[in-house]
């Protein structure tokens, strides 16, 4: 889903920097490891929110003494992380309502999520 | 090659930096899967495997990188390009006013002599103070952008200028002065040449408070 790599990324920087395989693992250990896709698929997503402005990044030394590549959150990207989890989470219920069978389709026109985009960059 | 690598399109900077951070990437989790009892061989291998499409994700991060760098050279570029904008317009200014009557150096007779005659009430004293707002403009023919022209007060030069209270690019009071400082006439030796004087980068001088001039 577009924009759900991007989400994630930022709700994993949000309380510590970390270089590219501390976010996969951390987003895979967040997620119980079902989210499974290619870890180097993180990395173009983590040079585009780069390139936005939302995290920043630079050389570091790594836990065991190697030079690594280490994201930090900008104040952008916080302000975004914030606003959007308040979407996203409203989103998630409203979806689980609607594929656990509940009433109507919230995200609907009238609806009380209508015109929610929860992911769009 | 030059002014790809410049715009980013090529970098090898940024190649180099992707290729480090994947190495990094494969290696840190090949030492992981060894510490879980896999042998080196495997580790390598399965490392490689969950990274997945590494020659697709490194274009893809480069394509990135490079489309951020190329919106800070677009920044450089525009203000190059606004720069020379500026310069080439003030040329055409200026070579086009200098064929207009009345603003070339052959009248600086009759301006020097109108000059003197508004200056006149001020001849006794010698010097006339100049607010800051005073601007000079070079009478050459070639016209300087209009500034406030200050001189620090150690400064000693002459300038042929034009002179305008009120701001604006007027030939109303041009005319050969001499600028004092502290009082002390500038020797007519010192004269320096307009382009180097009418340099806007150059105009900038810190501000002394005032300087004075004395009609020659």
């Amino acid at each position: 889903m577009k924009g759900t790599v991007e989400m994630m990324v930022l709700g994993v920087l949000a309380d510590a920097d970390r270089h590219g395989l501390e976010i996969f693992d951390e987003i895979s250990r967040r997620s119980d490891g079902i989210l499974n896709v290619a870890e180097g698929s993180l990395y173009p997503a983590l040079k585009r929110m780069e390139s936005q402005g939302l995290i920043s990044s630079e050389w570091r030394a790594s836990r065991n003494n190697r030079r690594a590549r280490y994201y930090r959150l900008s104040e952008a990207g916080r302000r975004q992380f914030l606003n959007k989890e308040r979407v996203w989470t409203e989103f998630a219920a409203a979806v689980g309502k609607v594929v656990g069978g509940g009433a109507s389709n919230p995200s609907a026109p009238g609806g009380p999520f209508e015109g929610v985009l929860p992911c769009a960059s | 090659m030059r002014l790809l690598n410049w715009l980013g399109l090529a970098n090898r900077d940024l190649q180099n930096e992707v290729d480090e951070e994947f190495a990094f990437h494969l290696s840190e989790r090949a030492k992981q899967l060894r510490a879980g009892g896999m042998d080196s061989i495997s580790a390598d291998r399965a490392a490689r495997e969950a990274f997945g499409d590494l020659a697709r994700y490194r274009a893809e991060a480069l394509l990135a990188l490079s489309a951020a760098h190329l919106r800070r050279r677009a920044w450089t570029l525009g203000a190059l390009s606004s720069a020379a904008a500026c310069i080439l317009g003030l040329v055409a200014g200026a070579a086009a006013l200098s064929h207009r009557d009345g603003l070339v150096v052959n009248g600086l007779r009759e301006d020097v002599a109108r000059l003197q005659g508004e200056l006149a009430p001020f001849r006794g004293q010698g010097a006339v103070p100049l607010a800051q707002q005073v601007r000079f403009v070079t009478v050459r023919g070639a016209v300087c952008n209009p500034r406030v022209w200050t001189v620090p007060s150690d400064v000693d030069l002459t300038l042929r200028a034009m002179i305008t209270k009120s701001g604006g690019l007027t030939p109303t009071a041009r005319g050969e002065v001499t600028l004092t400082s502290n009082g002390r006439a500038t020797p007519s030796s010192k004269v320096l040449t307009m382009s180097q004087w009418l340099d806007p980068d150059r105009a900038e001088i810190p501000v002394p408070g005032f300087v004075t001039i004395d009609v020659r």
